[in-house]
């Protein structure tokens, strides 16, 4: 399970052929001189056949990429999945969604039969029926949600990536011998992580779904993500709230569920703790979820007695929850492992799948199939590629054929481009101290008569409270 | 980073000892201030009665105190409000030049006419000056405003919002104590070291307390507000101040929130009518969104036209959205500049945008600001980030789907035509809308009027009653003056209900 740089100059895919070790024992400069290649060769193919793509380009005047800077004027904004316009949904004008969404893949969309669609899941389901598009959702602080253009050509590499999130232990985790935990409040959606949960099901547990432990076993699909963001953007802006009789029907099972929080949550304790004590698990969820998983435990008197081999995986940074500051006592007061050596740490997000992996050092190590950059958050001209940056992180996904994977996320990022991590891992590095831009950028203790999106802070995730 | 150090000043007395250290907005400006904590005992005023000597002061004579005032509070001549600009050219979102016509405005605003419309509008001198009576059914009555000890958190938007602060506290004869914002750390200061070299032992002068503290420092603001030695606190704006503030309101102590706020524009389908009504209504909204770089509460953010939303009407409506950038970049740096330090995830939001068929972006491409042209009847989602001068124009097919967005978080509506402004004034109010003006005019909002719905300066006070009764009331029981027939009545009822139970009995 190798490939040679010759192999890996024709296409990026033979990427995923090496181990994890075995990308990162790649030397730096031939990385670099494959990533711009396959940026030159995506950009010159892609152009042409995604409409969104071809205006940006021509907007910066760009015909042809010549260097990684390029990436600072070719990113698509994380915002752009949600560009569409929240009345197409309300008025229930799915050709102009279709028309929207066929701006960013290569899929033809043109034949897809709209006739009795009526909910953001009956048209995904629609499109997912009779083209190869596998759209994840997600939901933001706005309260659109974001719908991201993967095909059936990207679902492989996606789930790779989550499988590499766990660095050695990934064989392990894919041999379907230790049950998946994660304290996910749905299991079947479109969500990313529920969508994860439907992958580890196919292929790596048989088809058996006992060995998948949630939180909830309920559904997060497009049209509960529209629900929560719709009732969350009412509650903020003040406007006048109108739900379908269908949203209505939602909303009801929603605040039901949400009435059998504790319920659940013994449930959870039930099949994921007790039953597992001793045995080897593989664990997934933001901090935010283990922080939540030890409070339940607390307060019920329950360690957390998984086998010590167990792979156990936490990330996701904040989310914008505000934690009390003694809260890892309380995680590692419920949890018998040691921090950071018995938790595997990354940073990850949807729009690449060139995840970073935490070393023993403390640093994030960027798998090689993905272009890295920073640029200055101010004028968003690219920084230069030595030394140690600070900025809004550009990337660039390279196995992706169907999409534009070119994004500029909305992260503050510290990147060492020298490397040299005493870990022997060889690139560049990211240090582990990843911010929103939107968090470092605002300012404290300011204040104005004028009414700012601060308002959207004090509400917690609908779905997941 | 530019290092300044600020002093508290406690009631004419300057302190600038045990300094901290802060840093103002966007990391390019710091101060040093006394760390508050160690002034506590000396910032409040634990007697109330020590407001006494401020009424010594007849309100004539605090009117000349302000106007005296004024003219000393000139950007040319006073080294401390220049001082006040420097700083603020660093942590405001104006320029230089818009901040010299807002600091200038200090001086121009404390003039007899506008001190005394605010007096008689907002509260009336007669219970300022003296009881003021008059007779009810069964008393006389007399009623008098009263100064309370009160806590004035301003915000720091424009400094013009100090006035609020200096005149308010000031004619209702208040003890003062002012926290000054961080995003506009010294104007505050300036103004009080002025009333302190122009009048060192004036009662009103040794009624203002100002300094620094982090909104939110829990310990602090538990001490401040928890020894039942401050009757109110006027806060203003900043949601997550708003809700800390909330934590320490309990019976004795009360809350005037003037909680943050965003304005819009409603304009009516005259305006597309003709290439010269396009023109004039464009003018009038860049005024209303682009004056001091938007930063107002009163600053519109999303305009809602009455254009038509058929292929045609949308044309007409984002040919008035090029007109309205055009306008925009027209209005004299004094009034509006591209925005020193535009919102990163404003530009993130309107980037996603840009190409998407469902809005046209003019401008916005750097720091300029623009028009974001929304071509289905849905406004941005994103409209509560709107600032450093972009609009969102809203196509509607009848001026009532305007209302659907009017919500109780609307402050200032700019309308055009005027004669719209009558036909939807009650409606608007009714949503939740607190001004209606006309468009082009609305961050020209006068201090002599109510303000976020409610009157200030009558909240501020605390209101005063004293009752006379004649000898008879009092013999026949003050509040129980009932006529003979109602007596009679009652006497009736008396019986008849007897009768009943007899019955009952029998």
């Amino acid at each position: 399970m190798t490939a040679t740089l010759a192999e890996l100059y024709e296409n990026p895919i033979n990427f995923t052929r090496l181990s994890s070790d075995e990308l990162f024992a790649l030397d730096y400069d031939d990385v670099a001189k494959l990533q711009l290649h396959h940026f030159q060769k995506r950009f010159e193919k892609l152009r042409p056949q995604l409409k969104a793509l071809d205006r940006l380009a021509e907007d910066v005047d760009i015909e042809s990429v010549t260097s990684f800077d390029d990436l600072a004027s070719l990113g698509f904004p994380h915002t752009m999945y949600k560009s569409y316009a929240s009345a197409d949904v309300e008025n229930r004008r799915y050709d102009r969604l279709t028309r929207w969404l066929q701006g960013f893949t290569t899929h033809n969309l043109s034949g897809v039969n709209l006739e009795g669609v009526e909910t953001l899941d009956d048209w995904l389901d629609v499109l997912e029926a009779s083209t190869p598009l596998r759209p994840s959702a997600s939901s933001g602080t706005s309260g659109k949600i974001s719908l991201f253009p993967r095909s059936t050509v990207e679902v492989p590499f996606f789930f790779e990536h989550f499988l590499r999130m766990y660095g050695p232990l990934r064989d392990m985790v894919a041999s379907g011998n230790y049950p998946f935990i994660c304290a996910y409040p749905a299991r079947h959606g479109r969500h990313s992580m529920t969508l994860v949960f439907d992958l580890m099901k196919q292929h790596v547990y048989g088809g058996r779904d006992d060995m998948i432990i949630t939180l909830g076993d309920g559904r997060t699909g497009a049209s509960e993500l529209w629900l929560a963001g719709k009732v969350r953007r009412a509650d903020t802006l003040g406007e006048k709230l109108e739900l379908t009789p269908r949203e209505q029907l939602l909303a009801k099972r929603l605040a039901a569920d949400a009435k059998d929080s504790a319920k659940r949550w013994d449930d959870f304790i039930e099949r994921a703790v007790l039953a597992q004590k001793g045995k080897t698990v593989v664990y997934n969820g933001f901090w935010l979820q283990l922080f939540q998983i030890a409070q339940e435990c607390a307060s019920r008197g329950v360690k957390v007695e998984w086998a010590q081999d167990s792979a156990i995986l936490a990330g996701g940074g904040t989310k914008g929850y505000t934690f009390p500051e003694d809260w890892m006592d309380t995680v590692q007061s419920v949890f018998p492992f040691q921090y950071p050596s018995q938790f595997r740490e990354v940073y990850a997000m949807t729009e690449t799948t060139a995840l970073s992996l935490r070393c023993d050092e403390g640093h994030l190590h960027p798998l090689p199939w993905g272009i890295q950059h920073v640029a200055d958050p101010e004028t968003g001209l690219a920084l230069p590629r030595e030394g140690v940056q600070r900025g809004r992180m550009l990337v660039m996904d390279l196995l992706p054929s169907t999409y534009w994977s070119g994004t500029a996320t909305g992260d503050d990022v510290t990147i060492n481009w020298d490397g040299g991590c005493d870990c022997g891992r060889k690139g560049p590095y990211f240090l582990n101290s990843i911010k929103r831009l939107a968090d470092t950028r605002g300012g404290d203790d300011k204040i104005t008569c004028a009414k700012t999106p601060q308002a959207f802070e004090r509400l917690e995730e609908y779905l997941t409270a | 980073m530019l290092e300044y150090t600020i002093p508290l000043i406690v009631r004419g007395r300057i302190i600038e000892d045990n300094l901290v250290r802060f840093e103002a907005r966007r990391g390019v400006v710091a101060f040093q201030t006394p760390d508050i904590n160690q002034y506590i005992d000396e910032i409040v005023l634990k007697d109330p009665s020590k407001i006494g000597d401020l009424y010594d002061v007849s309100l004539d004579e605090i009117v000349d105190y302000l106007v005296e005032l004024g003219p000393r509070l000139s950007p040319d001549t006073n080294p401390y409000i220049a001082q006040s600009l420097d700083i603020a050219v660093h942590t405001s979102g104006l320029k230089r030049e818009q901040l010299y016509g807002a600091y200038a405005a200090l001086s121009s605003s404390l003039n007899r006419t506008f001190l005394r419309d605010i007096i008689e509008q907002n509260i009336g001198s007669r219970y300022l000056e003296g009881w003021d009576s008059y007779t009810l059914h069964d008393r006389e009555i007399a009623v008098r405003a009263f100064g309370s000890r009160i806590v004035h958190l301003n915000a720091g938007n424009s400094p013009i919002l100090t006035l609020f602060a200096v005149i308010n506290g000031s004619i209702l004869r208040c003890d003062n104590i002012i926290k000054s914002p961080s995003n506009d750390p010294f104007t505050m200061f300036a103004i009080v070291k002025t009333m302190i070299e122009m009048a060192p032992d004036h009662p009103i002068t040794r009624h203002f307390t100002v300094g620094y503290w982090k909104g939110g420092d829990v310990e602090f603001e538990k001490r401040l507000y928890g020894g039942g030695a401050i009757d109110k606190i006027v806060a203003w704006g900043g949601m997550a101040s708003m809700q800390s503030i909330r934590g320490y309101i309990g019976p004795g102590l009360d809350l005037i929130a003037l909680d943050p706020k965003i304005s819009g524009s409603i304009i009516g389908a005259e305006a597309l009518a003709s290439e010269a009504s396009m023109d004039e209504a464009a003018e009038r909204l860049a005024m209303d969104f682009g004056a001091y770089n938007q930063e107002g509460c009163v600053s519109s953010r999303v305009a809602y036209v009455v254009s038509g939303t058929g292929d045609e009407d949308i044309d007409r409506l984002n040919k008035f959205g090029k007109k309205v950038l055009a306008a925009l970049k027209a209005l004299p740096s004094t009034l509006s500049t591209p925005h020193p330090s535009f919102d990163a995830h404003l530009k993130e939001e309107i980037d996603g945008i840009r190409y998407s068929d469902s809005y046209r972006v003019f401008g916005c491409k750097e720091n300029e600001g623009g028009v974001i042209v929304s071509q289905t009847n849905d406004p941005v989602d994103f409209r509560d980030y709107l600032g450093g001068r972009v609009v969102n124009l809203v196509p509607l097919d009848h001026v009532d789907q305007a209302l659907d967005h009017v919500t109780v978080h609307t402050q200032t509506l700019g309308v055009y035509p005027a004669s719209l402004k009558t036909q939807i004034r009650d409606r608007c109010l009714l949503h939740g809308a607190q001004r209606i003006t006309d468009l082009g005019c609305a961050v020209g909002e006068g201090m002599a009027n109510p303000h976020d719905a409610i009157e200030l300066l009558r909240r501020m006070a605390r209101w005063g009653v004293m009752e006379s009764f004649t000898p008879e009331v009092i013999k026949a029981g003050a509040g129980f003056v009932i006529s003979d027939e109602q007596r009679d009545s009652k006497k009736a009822r008396t019986e008849s209900s007897e009768a009943v139970r007899e019955d009952a009995a029998a």
